[in-house]
Formats: C-alpha cells, sequence, structure tokens
C-alpha cells in the first residue's frame, strides 16, 4: 500500500523560475492580460499598505484560522482539532519559509474573497482550488488570471484573489510569509468550531491580522527564492511572480473514490459476519452532515444501513481521530479532528494513521470503501508516510535556506 | 496473540448467538438443564480481569469492563501516567470504565519497529499497573463545592423529576445537595464532568426526546449521574437547576473547573445571588 499523499518536490534549480508572464507567452488567451499584470504600484497605496491585515470580502463555504491544533487536551474533554491535515498545513508553511505550526486559512470547498492591502508571499496547497486574481495593486483585471497552486506566490499590495471550487479535492491551506497573528488561545490560533473555542468561521467583512512586518518579510523571501532580476521586478513594480517548481498536491489516488485502510475496531467482533461483510464491501457516500467533528456515510447504490443488534451497549469511553462508530442506525461515522473526546457508540473500525490527510479531502458526495489492513502494515504505512514527509520538509527548507525557519519547537 | 481486537465480554455473552437483551433468557435455559454446571454461570458474575488492546495504530485501551471499581482504577492509573511520565505514553484519557493511552508522535522516528517496541512495553507495563489499580486506595480528591439555584425559571423538569421519583420538590434538592459527587469522566463538551454518586432516589432514565438547546450552567441528572453544562448544547438530562461559575476558562491555567477525580458538593444560593454571581462571572 503506497501512502496516502505523495508530496514530492517536482524540483528545478532556483535559476528556473520565471515571471508570471513567461507562462502567460505560452497561452494566447492571456496575452491581453499583460499590461494589467504589471500595472505600476500606485505612489499612494504607502499608507494604506502600513497596516498588516487581511480582509475578507466573501467568507466562501467554510473558511477559518487554523494551525497545529491543541494536543494533549483530551483529558479537559478538548479534542485537537487544527487543520484538518496538518501535515498539509505544515507544508503550506514551508513554502513561503515559516516555522511549519504558524497559523494558516483552511478552505473548505468553494473559497473566500480576499484582499490584501499588502505586499504578500504566500501559498496555497492541498486541494485542486482554482485561486484566481480579481484585483492587481488596486486595479480591476479585465480577465481574472488563473494563480498556480502548490508553489510560493508573490502578490503585490491591493491584490484581490478568489478562492473558486475547487476540481479536485475539498481542502486548501494557505500561509503568508510571517504568519497570521490572530489571538493564541490555549496555545494555538485554530478555531475548534464544534467546542466554540479559538475564532469562529470567517465572515466578510472580517479582518486578519498579519504579521506587522510582513511587508519586509514577504519582499526579501521572495528576492530570495526568486533570484535577482524577476524578484526586482516582481517586489519593485508590482508583478506577480512565482516559482517554476512546486510540491506534489495531497490529493488521494482515486478522488473522489477514496479507498482508506483500516484495522479492527475493538467491537469488530460483536458485528455480526454478514454485516462485517457489508461494512467492507459496501461503497459508502460522504453525508452532507459531515464537518471537522466527523464524517457521516451513507448508504450508496445498492447499500444498506447495517444490522447493529449484536452490537453492545458501551459505557463511555475515550474515542479518537479516525475511530469508526457504528451508531444504533447502521450508518458510520468517521470522527474527524474536532471530535467529542469520548464516546458511546461501538467502534468497528479505526482509520490507519497514515489516511488521516485523506480524510481531510472527503467532501460531500465522494465516496469511501474501507480496507482492512493489520496493525503492522498500519505501522509501516505511518513510518512511510512520517519518512516521505519529513523529506519534503527538508527539501523545502534546504531550497530556502535555514536562515527563514527558526529551529522548529513543540508548543 | 499479543494485541487483541475483540471484546472479550461481549464474545463471551453472544457466544451462543444470543443478544444482548436475551441474556436473562439464556441463563434460565442453561440454568434449566445442568444448573450444576460451573461453566454455564454467566461470566459476568466473576470479577472480570482487565484487557489490553491496541485501538488503531496510534492509541492502546485498557478496559476493566464491568469490575465494580474500573472508573476509580482507569482514574488512578491515569493519574500515575500523568506524574510519572513513561516513554511509551504520550497521552491518557480516562473513561467510565476505560482507559485511552496514545503513543508517542511517530514523527522523526529512525526505527520503524518502534511503534511495535513501544506497544510491546505498553502492554507489558500496562498489564501489570491495570491489575494493581484495582487495590489502589481511592485517591481523595479535591473537594469542590459549586452554588447551585434550584429556583424555578432555572429549574424546568425539578417539578417533573419529583414526581417521577415520588418525592417532594424539596427532597429532591436535598437529596441532590446530600449527594456526594466524583468527577468520574471528563468528556462530551469541554468543561464536562461526569459526576457520579447521585443519590438513588433520584434514579432517572434520560429524557425521552433531547432538548435542542439547553442553556449554559444547568445542573442536570440522569442515571446515577448529575452534571453541570458549561455551554449550549443539545441534551437530553433533567434540568433541576443552574450553577453561575463558568466551568471552562479557555485562558486560565488550568481551563477546566473541574477536573477528573474531583469530589463534588453542591451549595444551595438564591436566584438574587445566582444572579449577581452570573453577572460577574
Amino acid at each position: 500500500m503506497e501512502p496516502a499523499v505523495k508530496p514530492l518536490l517536482k524540483a528545478s534549480g532556483p535559476n528556473r523560475q520565471k515571471v508570471s508572464e513567461d507562462d502567460a507567452d505560452k497561452d494566447p488567451e492571456k496575452m491581453s492580460e499583460r499590461p494589467s499584470v504589471t500595472a505600476k504600484r500606485p505612489p499612494n497605496k504607502a499608507k494604506e499598505r502600513d497596516v498588516a491585515n487581511l480582509c475578507i470580502r466573501k467568507a466562501g463555504l467554510l473558511t477559518t484560522v487554523q494551525d497545529q491544533g491543541r494536543s494533549h487536551m483530551a483529558h479537559w474533554a478538548l479534542s485537537r482539532g487544527g487543520a484538518a491535515d496538518p501535515m498539509a498545513a505544515r507544508l503550506a508553511n514551508l513554502l513561503v519559509g515559516n516555522r511549519p505550526d504558524e497559523a494558516v486559512i483552511e478552505i473548505t470547498g468553494p473559497g473566500p474573497q480576499i484582499y490584501s492591502p499588502c505586499d504578500l508571499w504566500m501559498a496555497s496547497y492541498g486541494a485542486e482550488h482554482e485561486l484566481v486574481l480579481q484585483e492587481l495593486a488596486g486595479r480591476p483585471l479585465r480577465k481574472a488570471m488563473v494563480l498556480p497552486l502548490h508553489r510560493p506566490l508573490f502578490i503585490p499590495a491591493g491584490s484581490l484573489l478568489q478562492w473558486r471550487a475547487p476540481r479536485q479535492g475539498w481542502r486548501s491551506w494557505v500561509a503568508f510569509a510571517g504568519g497570521l497573528q490572530t489571538p493564541l488561545v490555549l496555545g494555538s490560533r485554530s478555531a475548534h468550531l464544534a467546542a466554540g473555542i479559538g475564532g469562529q468561521r470567517l465572515e466578510a467583512q472580517d479582518i486578519l491580522a498579519l504579521n506587522p512586518e510582513v511587508e519586509g518579510i514577504s519582499v526579501q523571501r521572495a528576492l530570495a527564492a526568486l533570484g535577482g532580476e524577476l524578484g526586482q521586478r516582481a517586489t519593485g513594480h508590482g508583478e506577480c511572480a512565482w516559482p517554476r517548481w512546486r510540491i506534489a498536491s495531497t490529493i488521494p489516488d482515486g478522488w473522489p473514490l477514496l479507498d482508506v485502510p483500516v484495522i479492527k475496531g475493538r467491537h469488530w467482533a460483536a458485528l455480526d459476519a454478514t454485516e462485517q461483510q457489508a461494512l467492507m464491501d459496501q461503497v459508502w457516500k460522504v453525508s452532507s452532515q459531515s464537518n471537522r467533528q466527523g464524517l457521516r456515510l451513507e448508504a450508496s447504490g445498492e447499500g444498506r444501513p447495517l444490522n447493529t443488534a449484536s452490537l453492545p451497549q458501551l459505557a463511555s469511553e475515550a474515542v479518537h481521530l479516525g475511530t469508526v462508530q457504528l451508531p444504533p442506525a447502521g450508518l458510520p461515522v468517521i470522527l474527524m479532528g474536532e471530535h467529542q473526546t469520548t464516546g458511546g457508540y461501538p467502534r468497528v473500525l479505526e482509520v490507519a494513521s497514515a489516511a488521516y490527510p485523506m480524510l481531510s479531502q472527503a467532501a460531500a458526495g465522494n465516496f469511501i470503501q474501507f480496507h482492512l489492513i493489520s496493525l503492522e502494515e498500519a505501522d509501516r504505512m505511518s513510518y512511510a508516510m512520517q519518512r516521505l514527509q519529513i523529506r519534503v520538509e527538508q527539501a523545502l527548507q534546504a531550497k530556502f535556506g535555514q536562515s527563514f525557519h527558526d529551529t522548529e519547537h513543540r508548543r | 496473540m499479543r494485541h487483541t481486537y475483540g471484546f472479550p465480554y461481549a464474545t463471551l455473552d453472544n457466544s451462543n448467538g444470543g443478544k444482548a437483551k436475551s441474556d436473562t433468557g439464556m441463563m434460565a435455559k442453561a440454568m434449566s438443564v445442568t444448573p450444576a454446571d460451573p461453566n454455564l454461570v454467566p461470566k459476568a458474575s466473576k470479577m472480570p480481569l482487565p484487557s489490553i488492546s491496541a485501538c488503531g495504530d496510534q492509541w492502546m485501551m485498557v478496559d476493566w469492563h464491568d469490575h465494580p471499581k474500573a472508573n476509580q482504577a482507569a482514574r488512578s492509573l491515569a493519574a500515575l501516567l500523568r506524574q510519572e511520565p513513561q516513554a511509551f505514553c504520550d497521552e491518557v484519557v480516562a473513561g467510565v470504565r476505560t482507559m485511552a493511552m496514545r503513543l508517542p508522535e511517530t514523527r522523526g522516528l529512525q526505527n520503524p519497529n518502534q511503534a511495535v517496541s513501544w506497544r510491546d512495553q505498553a502492554q507489558a507495563w500496562l498489564s501489570e499497573k491495570a491489575k494493581e489499580a484495582l487495590c489502589w486506595p481511592a485517591s481523595e480528591g479535591r473537594l469542590q463545592v459549586l452554588p447551585a439555584c434550584y429556583e424555578p425559571p432555572l429549574a424546568p423538569d425539578l417539578v417533573l423529576v419529583a414526581e417521577r421519583c415520588g418525592l417532594s420538590v424539596s427532597d429532591v434538592i436535598r437529596h441532590h445537595l446530600e449527594s456526594e459527587l466524583v468527577a468520574e469522566v471528563i468528556g462530551f463538551m469541554p468543561g464536562f464532568a461526569y459526576l457520579g454518586g447521585l443519590h438513588p432516589a433520584l434514579k432517572l432514565p434520560r429524557r425521552d426526546s433531547p432538548r435542542q438547546k439547553v442553556p449554559e450552567g444547568s445542573i442536570a441528572i440522569a442515571g446515577n449521574q448529575s452534571a453541570v453544562y458549561p455551554s449550549p448544547t443539545p441534551g437530553g438530562w433533567h434540568l433541576i437547576g443552574a450553577c453561575p461559575l463558568r466551568l471552562f476558562r479557555p485562558l486560565c491555567d488550568p481551563p477546566a473547573l473541574i477536573q477528573e477525580g474531583d469530589r463534588i458538593r453542591f451549595e444551595r444560593i438564591s436566584l438574587e445571588a445566582f444572579e449577581q454571581q452570573w453577572s460577574q462571572r
């Protein structure tokens, strides 16, 4: 079994980085955009740019601030929460030279519209969202320009960005050089929606504080990553720019049908054999009732709810990310990062930890099929996954030089 | 087998294909055939031994099953693991009759078999301590006295509870005040504590249909437990009063007012006192 996520550097040297117009050259349709793409920065922008804030113009379906969440608080009945795919959020941060645990914006499905009054060095990583630039340096573009994903981008002050519905996958994480500076609650900036802790879902008109030094940091990192000429043009003349390389997305193979590796749960043996088989053979559909607390599954096609009569009544016990509960109605629920910390429903399966990132890309209407693996296989997958993640992280750090990253610390 | 996934009690109870609800029937049948055969005495009547199993690839679970001291053992063992951290354990969460333990993060491992080795160490350590924990004396939890107002606007179910228990309203309040409650499990939502030890005269099943929204601060009872709701939520317990204190304060350390093992007593306050304390929280 391959690890669920295969982020690989599609690397090329820093010399091969080019400015946006070079891409536009190959696409005749984009030629008309060139004049506006290279719009000169209005001289009176300085004052507005002193304010290091992002302005949310439209909220999108569900947009929140997330970081690595609040670990070690389950005994206070607070689940970890945080980015639905914490590893993807780490990579988004590393793409812009941040410490991996900085706060990012998590975008779910059709995304927000965000205006930035200051220069940004940012990256959108995760799903295949369509990210478009609608205004550049304070001027509307006649035709919105599609920006690339999964790599750092220099976005000049006065730009309006829109994340349209993803072509593949469901969630993206957007990191900004210097990080977001929203309030820390219990050591994290994550919005835990289920517990009502640490901020809410973002709404139109919300203002998000960036690092006060965001412009200096963004320009410095863009210059270093894009090289002299391109960097100078982008940062000095208000152009969008990005490197040629990118890292692979986290969309699982086979999406929108997710093949989820699972281990037998504590109450698997209490389920009748025919129901065990139905649980494993059926293709389950992700219900629109799913959220950051859990993925609710419903029967699809010829599937049916399971007969749970043989399952025991239970006293509440600790449940975890990836626990597959089977309530009396016979439709499984996969617990996500904002799960309740205790539960009383029988737990028939546990998702292998290497497949957690896959769950974060499951949208309502997607399909899930389970396949049983052994604990030893789950360990191997987890190990392979972590090694891969570390390789990509190290490659990104090497690319930008250690000076961008404080040594990693745990809160 | 080193790692068991099964649910020994369910498996034993259902080994003849019987469902949980037919246990008594099975027992009667078995007794009528060969009442003297000790193998047919229901297993639940023996003191169950704790069992340890892997729970996914990140967690392990100790289950004391129906042992009368299961919850106390779960809390004691969790407390020990917090006081004396072990290399194989990153985090513990106690349940009603179980304790879950998370293995350390696998990040940065050089050895692909590290998780297996942690699981083996945990298995050995837990199987010894889980048995011992049943004999440890109950630790004397911190006593917390929580103000409680039982006045009608804050106690929508009080009259109904009195009726269904065959008591007067003042007896219901008296029994609740006299209950020696212990925070058995922290769960459901941040700051929520399942307080065991409710006076037996107040034992009632949950409401037939849950409320869509239980107000913050509500004091509730169900079964042999009581609780205070830290924030508004749907809930199926009977509301007999309200507590003006904030149970979860994210900006404080520790954030939760009630911690696992705390002894809780309620102290009656007037509606005026409640409103004054509520306004100052």
